[in-house]
């Protein structure tokens, strides 16, 4: 029996081993399904976040601000914008969208192009086509939002930034009671 | 606590539907806490911390004039707020003051809304009432932009009635043509509510038996003040809360707590929340998740970090789509949510959520680790783990016994005692919580 002791202990110690290395030593892990420490500071993230770091990249590459001169879509909410403001910004914007559709519609063309496959001669042209077409969109959407920015106030430029920040107070929205006192007041607003 | 049930078990089921469910942490807090303080918690969101969560927020660059971010910002904070129930409140009148952009066509309006959901969730009625008013984005939604003294439009005074307060049969015609005319001329221009005096009827107006130069302020005023909408609103939380089929002395109470408390939200839902019936067995594992429950309940439970980008479109093909409800009457709920199609979805998303393409495998703990961690050695620890965890332990003795032989075969399905390298435990691991997440219980909260 005494014999047979040492080899039991020998055998426990040896599974107890292989035990806890396959087992792992950490004892941070919450369980399977949590993310590393590392990425992201370890805050939860959506996963297309590589996507749009990615696009953010290109666009400080590039130089340009093409995905960051806000849209009609997005100008036309500003709360404080006046009747006369959006009237003369939909005429801008309207212009903006003729003057870039024959642009727009020849990179589409590339693209479909690209995507049925162009022969390595025509490679360096193709690009420096397409780099030249995206420049003159670029330059004529920086004009679209240098006439905007004549038309909106700071105050106004700031409440589009907020907006798109998510930080414009939504009580801007809401909290105005109609009282007389503030009726007339936004009365004599409107009517300015 | 009315029964034998343990403390930690009745905080569980409160979390469930207080909230969207817990994070293993999160859930060893409120028990710490007790069930009465963490109600006190869950009722006091301003006296939380979260300033944790607004600092996420900001690093994610949501664009919130842009409706699928819209959708993923109110993802993130349902999923990652410490004030669960401030999130479940606005998703609750989100149901009941339901606003489609579909319509509206205004992100920006609608997080606006969403926003004054949260601001208002555990305050008098009357103050949500008035702000939902003159919110831009239920003007536009019920058409009031159009309600002028020449031509009345009826949409927002008959609504405010029948889906917002009183109820359908507790109102007349003459009453939506008074309260129309009441609401004439409140409009919205880009800076917000307006207004339009000169489009405003002054007329005397009788509604609900009041006579007087009547404006909306006082239409809201006196809607609020009727006991049956105290009732309509206990019996749609007690609906949305508590069971499909409500209690009709349970909302008798809480209904009688909106006067006495004179229209508190918040002392409605501390009667609920404390109410025998909610901590009795009826009433637990007695709801049908939402969608929203069901998808955040997963992501909180399993602790998913990475948050698959579709989730939005995930949650509308299970009949949940946020910022668009199906129609002014929001989402019917209870067995609605419920179809061979919107089943099938529940199923994909359990797939989805634990297999590789929800979080990158190889970057992830091992399921050894799980195992060691856990202290999980066999197959049964393992499956009344996942029980636990998933689905508070309320399964069947037959569904134990069918998982645990899962587990302990191999990936050939022969039985085995040998221990399993990391892949195939890891495939095991994965499989028993999709098999968990596809069962019955697992759609109940």
């Amino acid at each position: 029996m005494l014999k047979i002791l040492p080899c039991i202990f020998g055998l426990l110690i040896l599974i107890t081993s292989t035990f806890c290395s396959a087992y792992g030593q950490d004892a941070t892990a919450p369980n399977i399904f949590s993310e590393p420490q590392s990425e992201n500071e370890n805050i939860p993230v959506f996963s297309d976040n590589k996507k749009r770091a990615a696009k953010k990249r290109l666009n400080d590459t590039l130089g340009s601000n093409i995905d960051k001169i806000p849209n009609w879509q997005q100008v036309k909410m500003i709360p404080s914008l006046s009747g006369q403001q959006k009237r003369q910004l939909n005429v801008l914007y309207k212009q903006s969208r003729e003057e870039l559709k024959p642009l727009l519609d020849e990179l589409k063309a590339m693209k479909t192009q690209n995507s049925q496959g162009i022969t390595p001669g025509q490679n360096i042209d193709f690009r420096n086509k397409a780099i030249d077409i995206r420049e003159q969109i670029v330059s004529s959407r920086q004009k679209l939002w240098s006439n905007v920015s004549n038309i909106l106030t700071d105050k106004q430029i700031k409440e589009l930034d907020q907006m798109k920040q998510g930080t414009l107070t939504p009580a801007t929205f809401n909290d105005q009671s109609p009282t007389a006192a503030n009726m007339m007041k936004k009365r004599r607003r409107f009517i300015q | 606590m009315v029964n034998t049930k343990d403390s930690s078990f009745w905080t569980n089921h409160l979390l469930r539907r207080a909230g969207f469910g817990t994070t293993p942490d999160e859930l060893k807090h409120y028990v710490q806490l007790g069930y009465n303080k963490a109600l006190n918690e869950l009722l006091n969101p301003k006296q939380i911390d979260n300033s944790q969560l607004e600092t996420n927020i900001q690093k994610q660059n949501f664009d919130y004039t842009n409706l699928d971010e819209l959708k993923r910002w109110w993802i993130y904070r349902m999923a990652f707020t410490k004030c669960p129930l401030e999130e479940k409140m606005t998703l609750f009148w989100h149901g009941h003051f339901a606003t489609s952009d579909r319509k509206v066509k205004n992100p920006y309006a609608m997080y606006g809304q969403n926003q004054l959901f949260r601001k208002y969730a555990f305050g008098r009625f009357d103050d949500l009432l008035m702000a939902i008013s003159k919110d831009p984005a239920m003007i536009i939604w019920l058409d009031n932009q159009q309600n002028r003294q020449s031509s009345p439009n009826e949409n927002y005074a008959r609504e405010i009635m029948e889906l917002f307060t009183l109820g359908i049969g507790n109102y007349t015609e003459k009453d939506v043509k008074e309260a129309a005319r009441a609401f004439t001329g409140w409009t919205t221009l880009p800076d917000g509510f307006f207004l339009r005096s000169n489009q405003h009827d002054y007329g005397y107006k009788t509604f609900l038996g009041v006579t007087g130069n009547l404006n909306g302020t006082d239409i809201i005023k006196i809607l609020a003040s009727q006991r049956v909408t105290g009732h309509f609103l206990a019996n749609k939380l007690v609906k949305f809360f508590v069971a499909d089929d409500p209690d009709s002395g349970m909302v008798n109470r809480i209904a009688q707590v909106y006067i006495d408390s004179n229209h508190s939200i918040k002392a409605m839902l501390h009667a609920l929340f404390s109410d025998p019936v909610f901590l009795s067995e009826k009433a637990y594992h007695a709801k049908i998740k939402s969608p929203a429950e069901l998808v955040i309940g997963s992501v909180k439970l399993l602790q998913v970090k990475t948050l698959d980008h579709n989730l939005p479109k995930i949650m509308a093909s299970m009949g949940q789509d946020l910022f668009a409800p199906p129609n002014v009457k929001g989402w019917d709920g209870g067995k609605a949510w419920i179809a061979t199609d919107t089943m099938m979805e529940r199923f994909n998303f359990a797939s989805l959520i634990t297999s590789n393409k929800f979080n990158r495998l190889e970057q992830y703990t091992s399921a050894s680790d799980l195992m060691y961690k856990q202290g999980l050695r066999n197959a049964r620890q393992v499956v009344n783990y996942f029980a636990e965890l998933l689905v508070d332990g309320d399964m069947p003795q037959s569904t134990y016994t069918t998982l645990t032989n899962y587990m302990s075969s191999n990936s050939t399905g022969t039985k085995t005692t040998k221990i399993m390298d990391n892949q195939t435990l890891d495939a095991k691991l994965r499989g028993v919580v999709h098999l968990i997440m596809t069962l019955p219980t697992y759609q109940l909260c």
